[in-house]
Protein backbone atom coordinates (compact mmCIF):
# COMPACT_ATOMS: atom_id res chain seq x y z
CA UNK A 1 0.00 0.00 0.00
CA UNK A 2 1.46 3.19 -0.83
CA UNK A 3 0.86 6.09 1.23
CA UNK A 4 0.10 9.74 0.21
CA UNK A 5 2.84 11.83 1.70
CA UNK A 6 3.17 15.78 1.60
CA UNK A 7 5.33 17.55 -1.26
CA UNK A 8 9.37 17.96 -0.30
CA UNK A 9 9.11 21.46 -0.51
CA UNK A 10 6.83 21.60 3.22
CA UNK A 11 10.24 20.48 4.86
CA UNK A 12 12.35 23.61 4.68
CA UNK A 13 9.84 25.80 6.51
CA UNK A 14 8.82 23.00 8.70
CA UNK A 15 12.45 22.97 9.52
CA UNK A 16 13.37 26.34 10.02
CA UNK A 17 10.31 26.78 12.31
CA UNK A 18 11.41 23.73 14.50
CA UNK A 19 15.07 25.23 14.43
CA UNK A 20 13.86 28.51 15.76
CA UNK A 21 11.98 26.96 18.62
CA UNK A 22 14.99 24.61 19.73
CA UNK A 23 17.64 27.63 19.22
CA UNK A 24 15.30 30.43 20.68
CA UNK A 25 12.36 28.89 22.02
CA UNK A 26 13.09 26.26 24.52
CA UNK A 27 16.14 28.14 26.26
CA UNK A 28 13.84 31.20 26.67
CA UNK A 29 11.54 28.52 28.41
CA UNK A 30 14.22 26.82 30.19
CA UNK A 31 16.12 30.45 31.38
CA UNK A 32 12.61 31.62 32.58
CA UNK A 33 11.80 28.54 34.72
CA UNK A 34 14.84 28.87 36.48
CA UNK A 35 14.65 32.44 36.87
CA UNK A 36 10.94 31.84 38.61
CA UNK A 37 12.66 29.05 40.75
CA UNK A 38 15.49 31.15 42.11
CA UNK A 39 12.51 34.19 42.80
CA UNK A 40 9.32 33.04 42.59
CA UNK A 41 8.23 37.02 42.72
CA UNK A 42 9.91 37.64 39.78
CA UNK A 43 9.76 36.89 36.20
CA UNK A 44 11.98 37.58 33.48
CA UNK A 45 9.02 36.90 31.04
CA UNK A 46 7.41 40.31 29.16
CA UNK A 47 4.36 41.53 30.68
CA UNK A 48 2.34 40.98 27.42
CA UNK A 49 3.66 37.46 27.25
CA UNK A 50 2.79 36.86 30.32
CA UNK A 51 -0.58 37.48 30.31
CA UNK A 52 -0.89 35.80 26.66
CA UNK A 53 0.77 32.80 27.81
CA UNK A 54 -2.13 29.91 27.90
CA UNK A 55 -3.00 31.49 24.04
CA UNK A 56 0.76 31.50 22.93
CA UNK A 57 1.19 28.05 24.59
CA UNK A 58 -1.34 26.56 22.50
CA UNK A 59 -0.62 28.28 19.64
CA UNK A 60 3.05 27.22 20.16
CA UNK A 61 1.88 23.13 20.81
CA UNK A 62 -0.10 23.60 17.70
CA UNK A 63 3.05 24.93 15.27
CA UNK A 64 5.09 22.67 16.88
CA UNK A 65 3.07 19.62 16.43
CA UNK A 66 2.40 20.43 12.85
CA UNK A 67 5.48 20.86 12.16
CA UNK A 68 6.62 17.72 13.04
CA UNK A 69 3.97 15.94 11.11
CA UNK A 70 4.93 17.89 7.99
CA UNK A 71 8.60 16.60 8.62
CA UNK A 72 7.22 13.28 9.44
CA UNK A 73 4.76 12.70 6.53
CA UNK A 74 6.38 14.80 3.78
CA UNK A 75 8.58 13.06 0.50
CA UNK A 76 12.09 13.10 -0.03
CA UNK A 77 13.28 14.63 -3.50
CA UNK A 78 13.44 10.71 -4.66
CA UNK A 79 10.98 8.38 -3.54
CA UNK A 80 12.74 4.75 -4.09
CA UNK A 81 12.91 1.60 -2.14
CA UNK A 82 16.18 2.39 -0.09
CA UNK A 83 14.04 5.37 1.31
CA UNK A 84 11.54 3.35 2.31
CA UNK A 85 13.65 1.10 3.83
CA UNK A 86 15.77 3.53 5.65
CA UNK A 87 12.10 4.98 6.95
CA UNK A 88 11.30 1.76 7.82
CA UNK A 89 14.76 1.36 9.85
CA UNK A 90 14.47 4.73 11.33
CA UNK A 91 10.90 3.69 13.01
CA UNK A 92 12.26 0.53 14.33
CA UNK A 93 15.18 2.17 16.18
CA UNK A 94 13.82 5.19 17.51
CA UNK A 95 10.50 2.98 18.75
CA UNK A 96 12.73 0.50 20.48
CA UNK A 97 14.90 3.44 22.12
CA UNK A 98 11.54 4.91 23.31
CA UNK A 99 10.52 1.77 24.58
CA UNK A 100 13.53 0.88 26.38
CA UNK A 101 13.23 4.00 28.01
CA UNK A 102 9.66 3.78 29.45
CA UNK A 103 10.54 -0.06 30.28
CA UNK A 104 13.74 1.44 32.45
CA UNK A 105 10.95 4.46 33.92
CA UNK A 106 8.76 1.74 34.91
CA UNK A 107 11.42 -0.22 36.82
CA UNK A 108 13.06 3.16 38.36
CA UNK A 109 9.57 3.81 39.38
CA UNK A 110 8.88 0.72 41.49
CA UNK A 111 12.43 0.47 43.04
CA UNK A 112 12.20 3.85 44.32
CA UNK A 113 11.80 4.72 47.99
CA UNK A 114 8.41 5.78 48.70
CA UNK A 115 9.22 9.26 50.20
CA UNK A 116 10.72 9.90 46.83
CA UNK A 117 7.62 8.44 45.09
CA UNK A 118 5.73 12.17 44.90
CA UNK A 119 8.94 14.03 43.50
CA UNK A 120 9.14 11.57 40.78
CA UNK A 121 6.04 11.35 39.62
CA UNK A 122 5.87 15.08 39.77
CA UNK A 123 8.85 15.02 36.67
CA UNK A 124 7.08 11.47 35.25
CA UNK A 125 4.02 13.98 34.63
CA UNK A 126 5.96 16.66 33.18
CA UNK A 127 7.55 14.26 30.67
CA UNK A 128 3.75 13.03 29.96
CA UNK A 129 4.24 13.76 26.14
CA UNK A 130 8.06 12.54 25.64
CA UNK A 131 7.31 9.41 24.01
CA UNK A 132 5.46 10.32 21.45
CA UNK A 133 7.49 13.37 20.34
CA UNK A 134 10.82 12.13 21.77
CA UNK A 135 9.78 8.97 18.83
CA UNK A 136 8.99 11.81 15.89
CA UNK A 137 12.38 13.96 16.87
CA UNK A 138 14.64 10.50 16.96
CA UNK A 139 12.88 9.22 14.39
CA UNK A 140 13.82 12.29 11.96
CA UNK A 141 17.51 12.52 13.41
CA UNK A 142 18.06 8.97 12.59
CA UNK A 143 16.38 9.18 8.75
CA UNK A 144 17.94 12.19 8.06
CA UNK A 145 21.11 10.92 9.27
CA UNK A 146 21.10 7.72 7.38
CA UNK A 147 20.19 9.82 4.03
CA UNK A 148 22.53 12.03 4.54
CA UNK A 149 25.36 9.50 5.13
CA UNK A 150 24.33 7.25 1.53
CA UNK A 151 24.63 10.92 -0.07
CA UNK A 152 28.38 11.42 1.76
CA UNK A 153 29.49 8.13 0.65
CA UNK A 154 27.96 8.55 -3.54
CA UNK A 155 29.92 12.19 -3.20
CA UNK A 156 33.07 10.18 -1.94
CA UNK A 157 32.44 7.47 -4.91
CA UNK A 158 32.26 10.08 -7.50
CA UNK A 159 35.44 12.33 -6.55
CA UNK B 1 25.77 -10.94 -0.82
CA UNK B 2 28.15 -9.39 -3.70
CA UNK B 3 27.41 -8.17 -7.06
CA UNK B 4 28.61 -7.68 -10.58
CA UNK B 5 26.83 -4.22 -11.07
CA UNK B 6 30.02 -2.47 -11.24
CA UNK B 7 31.11 -4.64 -14.08
CA UNK B 8 28.30 -4.73 -15.57
CA UNK B 9 27.59 -1.12 -15.95
CA UNK B 10 31.49 -0.76 -17.48
CA UNK B 11 30.85 -3.35 -19.72
CA UNK B 12 27.54 -1.05 -21.13
CA UNK B 13 29.00 1.84 -20.78
CA UNK B 14 26.22 3.56 -18.16
CA UNK B 15 27.36 5.70 -16.05
CA UNK B 16 25.64 5.46 -12.01
CA UNK B 17 23.14 8.23 -12.39
CA UNK B 18 22.09 6.85 -16.22
CA UNK B 19 21.13 3.58 -14.84
CA UNK B 20 18.87 5.19 -11.69
CA UNK B 21 17.33 6.71 -14.18
CA UNK B 22 16.68 3.96 -16.26
CA UNK B 23 15.40 1.96 -13.40
CA UNK B 24 13.57 5.16 -11.55
CA UNK B 25 15.06 5.12 -8.33
CA UNK B 26 18.25 7.56 -7.06
CA UNK B 27 22.27 7.55 -7.80
CA UNK B 28 22.38 6.85 -4.02
CA UNK B 29 20.25 4.37 -4.70
CA UNK B 30 22.51 2.74 -6.99
CA UNK B 31 25.57 3.35 -5.36
CA UNK B 32 24.45 1.84 -2.02
CA UNK B 33 23.65 -1.30 -3.98
CA UNK B 34 27.11 -1.75 -6.34
CA UNK B 35 28.88 -1.46 -2.86
CA UNK B 36 26.64 -4.07 -1.05
CA UNK B 37 25.20 -2.10 1.50
CA UNK B 38 21.75 -2.44 0.45
CA UNK B 39 20.06 -5.61 -0.95
CA UNK B 40 17.17 -4.52 -4.01
CA UNK B 41 14.01 -6.07 -3.86
CA UNK B 42 13.23 -8.84 -6.14
CA UNK B 43 11.34 -6.58 -8.86
CA UNK B 44 14.64 -3.75 -9.17
CA UNK B 45 16.82 -6.62 -9.14
CA UNK B 46 14.54 -8.11 -12.16
CA UNK B 47 14.99 -4.64 -13.99
CA UNK B 48 18.70 -4.16 -13.75
CA UNK B 49 18.51 -8.27 -14.76
CA UNK B 50 16.48 -7.07 -17.94
CA UNK B 51 18.35 -3.87 -18.46
CA UNK B 52 21.62 -5.16 -18.88
CA UNK B 53 20.29 -8.72 -20.58
CA UNK B 54 21.42 -11.15 -18.45
CA UNK B 55 20.01 -13.79 -15.83
CA UNK B 56 19.50 -11.85 -12.08
CA UNK B 57 22.04 -15.05 -10.41
CA UNK B 58 24.85 -13.46 -12.67
CA UNK B 59 24.59 -9.93 -11.37
CA UNK B 60 24.10 -11.44 -7.63
CA UNK B 61 25.30 -13.80 -6.01
CA UNK B 62 25.03 -15.25 -2.48
CA UNK B 63 28.47 -14.95 -0.20
CA UNK B 64 30.22 -17.68 1.95
CA UNK B 65 28.34 -16.54 4.97
CA UNK B 66 24.87 -16.12 3.54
Amino acid sequence: MQMKLLPHKVQKPAGIFLLVCFVLVFPMIFFSLVAATKDPSSTSIPAWIDSNTPVLARLFVIAFTLSLAALLFSEEKVEDEMISHLRLRAVAVSAIIVIAFKLIEQIVWVLLPWDFTDSFRDIRNDFKGVGVNTMIILYLLIFKRSIRKYSNRTDEEQS
Amino acid sequence: MKNNLKVERARQRISQQELADRLHVSRQTVNAIELGKFNPSTLLSLKMSRLFGIPVNELFFLEEGD
